[in-house]
């Protein structure tokens, strides 16, 4: 009986050893799925390739997402505990609250200690874009590459129109939207009616909610009321409205982006557009369409001192995944690694999220746009917070266009912060 | 007499087995593989379920109906898709008429301005909407490029698709172009199946053309008008991608469509239950248009 | 004699006025795909800039370039379009032409809700089944296969179909029929003999109608199929797409690509159109 026991037991323990032997042995392969863009501005394919050869036996898959409407599809495989990719990338956090609030993602500290490694720490990270990534206090989103808004001006425009600071050989920058305004009215320019020069584009589009975090957070140094409630409420952001709309009637601030989120990226790149109020990034697009020189960056009025809107690109990975520490490692060693972090900040103009990067910048406008990132702030991360990015633009809109007036602005702005669920997720 | 009859009827069930059994599979293939989610979608109509945080429907009954009659932006994209359907209705239905009465009495090769007028359709349409949304841009757009370099009148430049009330012409201008193609080859294919002999005296007394056009070519065309009818109805209520694409919904709102807001109900909130509900409402109004419209065309 | 020679000068330069109308729009109504083609030899930085030009000014392929660059997939994106469009189409034409032909000729009972029902199938916004029909698609195993995208996308043109060919139907006078069923056809033989050859009009138009309907289907293939292996080339291009849009550039030269084949499907069906006259002959 004994023996039976013992031999019972020791095949026990034996099944035991071997089933966690096999949970240590993942499978080799990994599947790494995002968008067309991110797959070549984070040099995906390179990254792949150099792990492959890195790691002998390991295979990397990278598939392409055609865009996130489809992301719900994946909540439903995963609540199944299947899954065919093992590190996603998304573009804004808030699209992985339908993963976060039924627990399908690995927390990348807690379970997955990956800031433990080190130059991995919290600390080697570009703040915002770990912020941007941590949702319920978790840190279920990894930032693989950054950005701030900031202002990109076109540097012949600027020098022509004296708006350049010798001492920081750099464009001027704005105290005040005030300023911001007769900079453009400098250097705006109609011929025959038509406009030549565009004085400047402001991202009033789909985005819209990102510019009024940016500029609320240069002007005030926060965009939270005395509760730690997103708020838009005070004199600076009135008076700033005010200035839009006088603008925009001019046609000094374009509406162009209205219609095409991009529409203020692409005159800025054709040289059509001297001033572009969005991402810091998009100078570099003009430096590849016109050459080299032709555009740096400034920033939204207090954005030095105060900060910006940052935002990042994060990756995350599904607990249904048979190979967690395969896919975090291709995240620290590909996706994180030298490679594709400097290629898409120097090629692409997008801001590593490791801030040891910055070192390998060709330009000096990136250490500029770092220290505005460092004090941003991302898009709170509110259960409602999908409301911001199709509910706010209407009403700057109506209001640029005067169907509203600036009370009935501000306080529709209210309302639809009051109606967003503002608990976590 | 009698024999005549029973065959008569006999034949009338003969008939009407075949007739059962001809439709049964194009019936099967338009529903089986949609009742399921046809059903689905009609109990998530009844539940409140956002598919983010709810962790599975709880049913409300028929609060998201009621909901979705005081929601005021619903209302509000209900009022814009009416502005747009009767734009574009008129003018997809006459243009696809004209454009097939000149195909047709135009004797000799059209074929090569057949095709042109078709083309746009076979672009699928997000493609052409981006190709749309940049002619129309300001700054870089084809459109002021040619009124201001090319014509020289830069004071006809104007912000297409950003401005009021040029951003709905745009985008009843962009659907036109894309779908007039089809209405003419409907069209076409009704005046071509119109017998020979009624044509004749028309075409031949050119003189009284426009009148044979009134009084005998268009009350001919009854059962083409039902079918080209449902067509720009079906096509003018959901329309989706133009004006996602080309003016963004914008400025305010002033673009945004029914169907863009029940997508946006059900895929960016994720509100499953609501985002069905307005989908059944949707589905209704269309429904109810498209029998209005199979009876008008039958009467006249 | 002269009154017939100025009639006819007149009738003669309103045919001309005709054409030249035609030409008119047909040349307003290419214009934005010609730019299209234009743009796809121009160079990025041409097509951005200051001074633009409509035709292009020198001719480069590196759009064409930068397609083919990715176009290792594309092979099996060609295919699958394939497959799923031409079974969608001969799926679509066999059993629509029988049904159009029962719901306009053979009247049985159920019909008049039968048709109301395909009616409503028509009107339900689709966006709004997505989400089902993955879950239904998930638990039969279809996700990523062709046959999953088939038979939704089938489900999606059917009801318009049917709607066509029946009005094709009614149209064709009922002596017709009856001429054929004293010649002793039943009536599949009717059908077959009869009615399809007379119908080749509404034919085409279904055939082209499904072609272009299916090869441009993006909504079910990009929820349906995630996997690139399965994928169409609707789904296909956008992947082309950079961050926020497109490239002017590789847009002309995606929508060049892609206008060839349903194209080449009308211009060959576009003739049948013109045959159409031929169910005219019939009846007379």
């Amino acid at each position: 009986m004994k023996k039976i026991l013992s031999v019972m037991m020791i095949l026990a323990m034996l099944m035991s050893m071997g089933s966690v032997a096999l949970a240590e042995e993942e499978p080799q392969k990994i599947t790494v799925m995002g968008l067309s863009w991110q797959i070549t501005k984070i040099f995906i394919e390179e990254a792949a390739a150099q792990f492959e050869k890195d790691h002998p036996g390991v295979e990397v898959v990278i598939e392409t997402l055609p865009d996130y409407a489809s992301l719900p599809t994946y909540a439903v495989n995963w609540m199944n505990g299947e899954t065919d990719v093992d590190v996603l990338l998304i573009g804004d956090a808030n699209n992985a609250a339908q993963f976060v609030s039924r627990d399908l993602l690995y927390d990348f500290e807690e379970d997955l200690k990956f800031f433990e490694e080190e130059g991995f720490a919290k600390e080697d990270f570009l703040g915002v874009g770990l912020l941007d990534g941590t949702i319920n206090d978790k840190q279920y989103g990894m930032p693989i590459i950054c950005e701030a808004y900031a202002m990109n001006c076109n540097n012949a425009a600027m020098k022509e129109a004296g708006l350049w600071d010798e001492d920081r050989d750099a464009p001027v920058m704005p105290a005040t939207w005030d300023d911001v305004y007769e900079y453009a009215k400098k250097l705006h320019k109609v011929e025959d009616g038509k406009v030549a020069t565009q004085g400047a584009v402001i991202q009033w589009g789909s985005s819209t909610f990102a510019t009024l975090i940016a500029a609320k957070q240069g002007m005030d140094g926060t965009i939270y009321d005395e509760n730690g409630i997103l708020s838009f409420e005070s004199e600076n952001f009135r008076k700033m409205l005010e200035v839009w709309q006088k603008g925009a009637k001019e046609g000094i601030f374009s509406k162009e982006t209205y219609a095409d989120n991009m529409a203020g990226r692409n005159s800025f790149k054709a040289g059509i557009t001297s001033l572009l109020l969005e991402t810091g990034g998009a100078f570099v697009e003009a430096d590849v369409n016109l050459g080299p020189g032709t555009a740096s960056l400034s920033c939204f009025p207090g954005g030095y001192e105060n900060g910006s809107y940052g935002f990042s690109t994060v990756a995350i990975i599904p607990r249904a995944t048979k190979s967690p520490k395969l896919a975090a490692q291709f995240i620290k060693e590909g996706l994180l690694g030298k490679n594709s972090q400097t290629g898409t900040l120097n090629v692409y103009g997008k801001m590593p999220a490791l801030a040891r990067y910055f070192e390998n910048a060709e330009l000096k406008d990136w250490q500029f746009l770092q220290v505005v990132a460092n004090n941003s702030v991302c898009t709170p991360k509110y259960k409602g917070a999908t409301k911001l990015s199709t509910e706010l633009h209407p009403i700057i809109q109506s209001y640029l266009d005067e169907a509203i007036t600036l009370d009935e602005c501000m306080d529709k702005l209210q309302a639809v912060i009051d109606s967003m669920e503002k608990s976590a997720y | 007499m009698a024999k005549f009859q029973r065959s008569l009827s006999a034949r009338q069930r003969t008939k009407a087995r075949y007739g059962v059994i001809f439709v049964l599979p194009a019936f099967l293939l338009a529903t089986v593989f949609m009742i399921y989610p046809l059903f689905a979608s009609l109990y998530l109509s009844l539940t409140k379920y956002n598919f983010a945080f709810d962790t599975k429907p709880q049913f409300i009954g028929m609060e998201n109906y009621v909901k979705a009659f005081q929601d005021s932006a619903f209302i509000d994209s209900i009022g814009v898709t009416a502005v747009y359907s009767v734009l574009y209705f008129v003018l997809v239905m006459l243009g696809g008429l004209i454009l097939a009465l000149m195909l047709f009495y135009a004797k000799g090769k059209t074929s090569v301005f057949r095709t042109a007028y078709f083309l746009p359709i076979v672009i699928p349409l997000s493609l052409s909407s981006f190709i749309f949304n940049w002619i129309l841009q300001k700054n870089y757009g084809l459109l002021n490029y040619f009124l201001a370099d090319i014509l020289g009148v830069g004071s006809l430049t104007r912000e297409w698709l950003s401005t009021n009330p040029w951003a709905m012409i745009s985008i009843v201008v962009v659907s036109v172009w894309a779908t007039v193609g089809f209405e003419t080859i409907l069209f076409l294919n009704g005046l071509q199946a119109l017998p020979e002999d009624m044509l004749e005296a028309g075409i031949v007394d050119g003189a009284t053309g426009f009148r044979t056009l009134f009084s005998i070519i268009l009350p001919n065309l009854r059962e083409t008008f039902a079918v080209t009818g449902i067509w720009a109805i079906l096509q003018a209520l959901k329309v989706y991608i133009v004006p996602s694409l080309v003016t963004w919904g914008g400025p305010g709102t002033a673009t945004t469509v029914m169907y863009m807001y029940v997508y946006r109900q059900s895929f960016t909130y994720l509100e499953m239950g609501y985002g069905a509900a307005l989908g059944f409402i949707m589905s209704i109004l269309i429904m109810a248009l498209s029998l209005l419209n199979m009876r008008i065309s039958k009467k006249v | 004699m002269t009154q017939i020679s100025i009639s006819k000068v007149v009738k003669r330069a309103r045919h001309i006025g005709l054409y030249i109308l035609m030409a008119v729009i047909a040349f307003i109504m290419l214009t934005p795909i010609f730019l299209a083609m234009f743009n796809s030899v121009k160079l990025e930085s041409q097509i951005l800039s200051a001074n633009m030009t409509f035709f292009p000014r020198s001719i480069h392929f590196d759009n064409y370039q930068y397609i083919f660059d990715r176009f290792g997939k594309f092979g099996a994106y060609f295919k699958n379009s394939l497959i799923v469009t031409i079974s969608s189409v001969l799926l679509t034409i066999v059993f629509c032409s029988l049904g159009g032909y029962a719901f306009a000729k053979l009247p049985f009972r159920g019909r008049g809700i039968m048709l109301s029902i395909i009616l409503f199938m028509m009107t339900f916004p689709l966006a709004v089944l997505l989400i089902p029909i993955y879950i239904m698609e998930y638990n039969l195993k279809l996700l990523n296969t062709n046959i999953g995208l088939i038979l939704p996308c089938v489900a999606t043109v059917v009801p318009f179909c049917l709607l066509i060919m029946r009005s094709v139907y009614i149209e064709i006078p009922d002596e017709i029929e009856e001429a054929a069923t004293i010649d002793g056809c039943n009536v599949f033989e009717t059908w077959m003999h009869i009615m399809l050859p007379a119908s080749t009009g509404g034919l085409s138009i279904v055939t082209i109608f499904t072609f272009y309907n299916i090869w441009g289907e993006y909504m079910l293939s990009k929820t349906l199929v995630t996997r690139e292996s399965a994928m169409t080339i609707s789904v296909g291009v956008t992947l082309l797409k950079g961050e926020g849009g497109w490239q002017f550039g590789v847009l002309g030269a995606v929508v060049t690509l892609a206008m060839l084949p349903p194209i080449i499907m009308f211009m060959i069906f576009q003739r049948s159109l013109v045959s159409g006259l031929l169910s005219g002959a019939v009846k007379g």
